[in-house]
C-alpha cells in the first residue's frame, strides 16, 4: 500500500511529475508513491523522469481512464 | 579509437512553426544522423506542424476527445483554431516574406530549383537513418490535434521528463 496518493487526473505535463517529486520528498527513504494520472505522455515520463532521479519505478498500470503508477523512493 | 566510443547522441527542440526553423532543423537532425549520431526531435507548440499530416485537423469523432473541463465555447474556439492552423510541412510560412502565403510557394520553387530537400522527404529520410521523433503530449491537447494529424514517422508521444532525460544523455542540445 502507497503511504502517499497523488490524483493528477486531468493534468497535463509537466504537473504530474512535479507533483510527484513533491510527494516523494514527504514520504521517508523506502516507502512509495502512488500517482494516478491520464495524460498519454506520463507513460513515457515517468520511466524516464526515474531514470534521471533514480527512485524505482514499481509498477505501472495502464486502466480505462488512464495510468496507475507506484514509486519507491531510493534516497 | 572512434569505434570504442560511446555513441554521440543529440536532442533538438522543435518549438517554431516556421519554415527555415523547421528546415534548420531537420537538416541538422538528418545531419546528426548521417555521422552516426543518435538524434530526437522533440516537437512542440506551432513545431508540431512541420510533423501533421497536410490541411485542418479533423474534428476528433466522438469518444476519441480527451477529457475536457468543458468551458464556454472552448470546442468552438478550437475548431476555429484547427482552421486557423492547419499542419503539414506544405504550410509552413517562411520567418520572413510570408507574403500572406506566397512566400512558402516562392520558398519551395527555389530549394526545388536549388534541388534543396523539404521536409516531407528530410522526415521520412530522418526516419529511415534512425532520428526519433517525439510529440509533446501537453501541446498536441491543448492545440487540439489528434495523434492520427501526425504523420506516421511520429512513434513516441512523451512530455518534458522523457525529452530532459534524453537531454542529458546528449552531447548536442538545440532549441530551435
Amino acid at each position: 500500500m502507497a503511504e502517499k496518493t497523488v490524483d493528477c487526473v486531468g493534468l497535463y505535463c509537466p504537473v504530474p511529475i512535479a507533483q510527484a517529486a513533491e510527494a516523494l520528498a514527504e514520504v521517508a527513504v523506502g516507502e512509495t508513491i502512488e500517482v494516478l494520472a491520464d495524460d498519454p505522455g506520463v507513460e513515457s515520463d515517468f520511466p524516464s523522469w526515474c531514470r534521471v532521479t533514480g527512485h524505482e519505478l514499481v509498477s505501472m498500470e495502464r486502466a480505462a481512464d488512464g495510468f496507475r503508477i507506484v514509486i519507491r523512493r531510493k534516497k | 579509437m572512434v569505434e570504442e566510443q560511446r555513441r554521440k547522441k543529440m536532442a533538438l527542440v522543435l518549438c517554431s512553426g516556421e519554415l527555415d526553423k523547421a528546415l534548420a532543423c531537420m537538416n541538422i537532425a538528418v545531419g546528426g544522423a548521417s555521422m552516426g549520431m543518435e538524434v530526437i526531435v522533440f516537437a512542440t507548440f506551432f513545431g508540431l506542424n512541420a510533423f501533421r499530416r497536410d490541411g485542418v485537423a479533423p474534428a476528433p469523432a466522438a469518444g476519441e476527445e480527451p477529457r475536457r473541463v468543458g468551458l464556454f465555447g472552448a470546442r468552438f474556439i478550437r475548431r476555429v483554431f484547427a482552421y486557423l492552423n492547419p499542419g503539414g510541412g506544405g504550410r509552413l510560412n517562411p520567418s520572413r516574406f510570408s507574403f500572406g502565403g506566397l512566400g512558402r510557394r516562392l520558398m519551395a520553387y527555389l530549394m526545388r530549383d536549388s534541388r534543396m530537400a523539404h521536409l516531407d522527404e528530410l522526415i521520412p529520410l530522418g526516419a529511415k537513418l534512425g532520428v526519433r521523433y517525439i510529440a509533446c503530449t501537453t501541446s498536441l491537447e491543448a492545440l487540439g490535434i489528434p495523434r492520427t494529424n501526425l504523420r506516421p514517422e511520429v512513434t513516441t508521444f512523451a512530455g518534458v521528463a522523457t525529452f530532459l532525460a534524453d537531454a542529458l544523455e546528449s552531447d548536442v542540445q538545440l532549441f530551435i
